[in-house]
């Protein structure tokens, strides 16, 4: 199961403004892993996932994807200065991403919010993009709504075409940040039944959720934070059958009712 | 006391208030292409994260806002050619100080726009990989633009009376050709009543299309 490492993240620390919500993390990806992520609300769990493809930056550490350290690059002096639009955006190309709300456009139908990255970014001719859109919209059991926007559909329905739009992009790794936190409860399945079918793909994923039953079928190795560290790393059976931290076990009893 | 209304004056003189109107178009249409240009520039450097680039816009479009466009006017066109030697006629200084005074409104319009859409849309966006440049053109200001549509009409209705003041530097426009009509037939009532009929005809329609092109996009968005 355990390719090369493909994202490493070494002594990550972020703040907002004198708020410290990353204080040091430090954690490997291997390629095709799924990596879930726990923990309470205002652990730092979004920063951190948003820190990887660099919708936020980071004030100490590294993060690297693949061979390309993210956001930044080395001066002639050897510091760390931020990196050039152009590379920043490369590197991002490389992870989907999908989002707590869903974030898709509102003015653009789901095939055109989903050709969008490839014709746009990656200069791939309409007709071709077009074709592989609609192949990945039938994959995520949205065939029949290609024409329709997004305002026209369900929530499940939406964060589906979101990970369509972002599969789309052919990324190396996938980042989920909450992807079913807005849905209803009875919308939730079909989201997570799509997750489920790209990690048994073979797909590099992390996962930040509240979803501990899925968390605990999917994930390869689960990370739990609190107060903007890891507390407990390991295998799912570890954290969820026998963890070590007493925050842990009070995180656990609280959400898994 | 009774007075006499004596409208046929202003058909009469029809011929008048056609030059006025076609002298009121030109200069609405040059100093609206001017604000829109500068104003979107304008309005994305008072948005920019980089105080260099936001603080400029930022004096220009306060400048413009808390001062009179008369004075601007005036001192566009007498004082900018005695300070720099660029003498322009009096259609190009009022369409340009009228541009320039609008542009400073179109900016905040504009930026005004563009915070309105939600950040996600920008996270969204770049994690596709799009560049800011692209992800404006093509994710942020198409939105952005459908909520402008109200306050730009309101905008152009501003400025269409706006060119009125235009006359101060005897550009024969709608006011400045009345003025002349009432200096010559003594019947400031009439003249001016249709003068309000005429700015009034103009305008209607930009704010019919306005309110059709809300329910166009209310319909799919």
């Amino acid at each position: 199961m355990n390719g090369p490492p493909l994202i490493k993240v070494r002594n990550l620390h972020k703040h907002f403004g004198a708020n410290h919500v990353l204080r040091g993390i430090d954690f490997e990806v291997a390629t095709g892993e799924v990596l879930v992520i726990i923990g309470p609300s205002g652990s730092g769990k979004s920063t951190l996932l948003r820190c990887i493809n660099f919708l936020e930056d980071y004030d100490e550490g590294e993060i690297w994807f693949g061979d390309a350290l993210v956001g930044y690059r080395r001066d002639g002096k050897g510091r760390l200065v931020r990196d050039r639009e152009a590379n920043v955006s490369r590197v991002r190309a490389r992870m989907g991403m999908v989002f707590q709300h869903f974030n898709l456009f509102p003015h653009k139908t789901v095939l055109e919010n989903v050709v969008e990255g490839p014709i746009i970014v990656q200069r791939v001719r309409r007709q071709e993009a077009e074709r592989r859109a609609a192949e990945l919209l039938s994959r995520v059991g949205l065939s029949d709504k290609l024409w329709s926007y997004p305002s026209q559909l369900s929530g499940g329905q939406q964060q589906r075409a979101a990970i369509a739009r972002a599969l789309a992009m052919q990324p190396e790794a996938m980042l989920f940040d909450e992807p079913t936190s807005s849905l209803d409860p009875e919308l939730i399945g079909e989201v997570l039944e799509v997750m489920r079918a790209l990690a048994a793909d073979g797909m590099t994923m992390i996962i930040v959720t509240h979803e501990m039953a899925f968390a605990r079928e999917v994930a390869d190795r689960v990370i739990m934070m609190d107060h903007g560290k890891i507390v407990e790393f390991g295998a799912p059976e570890e954290i969820f059958r026998a963890p070590s931290e007493a925050r842990t076990v009070e995180f656990l009893r609280r959400v898994v009712h | 006391m009774s007075y006499n209304w004596y409208f046929q004056i202003v058909w009469d003189y029809r011929q008048v208030f056609v030059r006025g109107a076609i002298v009121t178009a030109e200069l609405t249409l040059g100093a609206f292409a001017i604000g829109l240009v500068l104003g979107l520039i304008l309005g994305l450097c008072r948005s920019s994260r980089i105080g260099a680039v936001r603080w400029p816009a930022a004096i220009y479009i306060e400048t413009f806002r808390s001062t009179p466009i008369l004075v601007q006017l005036v001192w566009i066109y007498y004082a900018l050619p005695i300070m720099s030697g660029v003498q322009m006629g009096n259609l190009a200084s009022a369409t340009v100080g009228i541009g320039l005074h609008s542009a400073a409104y179109v900016a905040e319009i504009f930026r005004a726009g563009i915070v309105s859409i939600d950040r996600g849309q920008m996270d969204a966006a770049k994690s596709i990989g799009m560049r800011y440049g692209a992800a404006m053109r093509r994710i942020i200001l198409p939105q952005a633009v459908r909520r402008m549509v109200p306050p730009f009409i309101n905008e152009l209705a501003n400025l269409i009376k706006i060119t009125t003041l235009a006359s101060v530097l005897a550009v024969n426009e709608l006011l400045h050709e009345s003025e002349n009509l009432i200096n010559n037939t003594y019947r400031p009532l009439e003249v001016y009543t249709a003068l309000a009929v005429a700015f009034a005809v103009i305008i209607f329609p930009f704010i019919y299309m306005s309110q059709h092109l809300e329910r166009f996009w209310g319909r799919r968005a």
